[in-house]
Parts: C-alpha cells; structure tokens; sequence
C-alpha cells in the first residue's frame, strides 16, 4: 500500500525534474538571438535521504554551455566590432527542439506511470467498499 | 473450500509482488535521463514466492516466548543490464512501459483472484455476496 504512495511520489519528482529541463530549454529559444547568451544546460541526479537511495530524482545545479558563441555579422548592431562581427549566442534551436521532445516523451512517461499507480490503489481501496 | 485461505495469502503476496515492481518502475522512468543510472527490476514472483514459502515462521504459543515481528518479504531486484547510453544509462522507457503494463495485469489478477475467494468464502458461510 505505501509501495504504491511511494510509487506516485517518484513519479511526480520525474514529472518535476522534466518540466525543469524544459524550463531550461524554454529559456534557451527565448535567448537564442540575445548575443552573447551561452544555452543553459542541467544534469540529473538521484536523490538520497540520509544517505539511502530514494528513487527520486532532481535536476542538478545549473550549468553555463562553455562552447564557442557564434560570431554574427550585422554591421549596423551596436555591438558590432570593426570587422562588422558580434558574438551571437551558441543555441542550436535543432538541439533545443530535439531536446524538448525527449523532456516532453519522459514527462508523459512519468505522468503514465502515476496515473497506473493511483488507478491500482484505486483498485486496491475497491476491495474495502464491499 | 479450505483452499480459499491459502488462495487469499497467495493472492496477497502476488498483489504486493506487483506493486513493489510498480515502484520499481517508477524509479527507473524518474531516472531515464540520470546520467549513470542502471535500470533495475524485481525477481519474478514465481522465484520470490517458492523461497517465502519456504521459510519458516516462529510461532509464539506462551506469553513468555519472544514475540517475533514477522517482517514483510524483502524484493530482491536484479540489473536489467542492456544498451548503455553514452552518460550509461540504461533505461529504454518503451521497455519499461511493457513492464509497467505488466506488472498492472499482474495486479489486476491478484485483486480478482482475492475478491473471488472472499466470495466464495462469504457464500460457504452463508452471508450472500
């Protein structure tokens, strides 16, 4: 009985740690155009409590994409330097969109398995109602 | 008619047997994007079951004996093992979905299986269903 409350409780903290990650990849498109914008990027990681393993998981700490930024040539931008060249963000909106996809594919997922634990607790309480 | 006790114990165990791996599950599609992570699963009931019916219990039959606290049945899970992903993670979320199902269906069964037997065990002492 409390399996399956532990069961909906892992599956929610999926639910959350995906909607994070798509938060993240959110505020990536937004910024694709802001120049000097480097993409926002987070791993996963297990949750432990008192040192036991909980099943849980969390997104981690967030972290800055130290790959090059794209140089952009716009002569008439302010921040354009002599050659007419600014520094662009290093969005790929590709990754991004690709990205979102697996968030959205893990949510469901997660969201999938929430709604089977609460419909065998549901079944579970059915036998007390007889 | 006296089969329908241990039906409703095996009954029992097979339900508790499907949530646990429910849970399991659960955690391994929570954890289908942890870098590392190694998907997990419950040995079959059939294996599980043999050896918990094996095992004895103490009864306590004076007050003076020691009262044994009869814990519940510990799953033991196993590493599915598989494909690693390049951050080694092993979970295929189709897979587990498979499972998922699974483990729903085997539920399923132990709660018809269980309401069953209370029915036949209601109508052998004469209250109806």
């Amino acid at each position: 009985m409390d399996g399956l409350h532990q069961s909906k409780g892992i599956s929610a903290s999926g639910m959350q740690a995906q909607a994070a990650r798509l938060r993240f990849i959110t505020e990536n498109i937004a910024n694709a155009d802001t120049p000097g914008y480097r993409r926002k990027i987070t791993s996963f990681e297990t949750v432990l409590d008192q040192g036991r393993v909980t099943g849980q998981v969390r997104s981690g700490p967030v972290e800055l994409d130290q790959s090059e930024l794209a140089r952009v040539y716009e002569p008439a931008h302010p921040l354009a330097d002599e050659s007419g060249y600014h520094t662009g963000s290093n969005v790929s909106l590709i990754v991004e969109i690709a990205d979102a996809r697996e968030a959205q594919r893990s949510y469901e997922a997660n969201l999938r398995m929430f709604d089977q634990a609460r419909k065998m607790r549901s079944s579970l309480l059915e036998l007390l109602r007889r | 008619m006296l089969d329908a006790p241990y039906l409703l114990k095996m009954a029992q165990s097979l339900a508790r047997h499907a949530g646990a791996r429910q849970t399991q599950i659960a955690k391994n599609i929570a954890n289908a994007d942890t870098p590392g992570y190694r998907a997990r699963d419950l040995v079959e009931f059939s294996e599980t079951y043999q050896q918990s019916k094996t095992r004895t219990e103490l009864r306590s039959t004076r007050q003076a004996h020691m009262e044994i606290q009869v814990s519940r049945p510990r799953f033991d899970t196993i590493d599915l093992g598989g494909q690693a992903s390049p951050n080694g993670n092993t979970v295929a979320i189709e897979a587990e979905m498979v499972r998922g199902t699974d483990a729903k269906s085997s539920h399923d069964l132990a709660l018809s299986v269980y309401k069953s037997s209370l029915d036949i065990l209601r109508t052998s002492l004469g209250k109806g269903r």
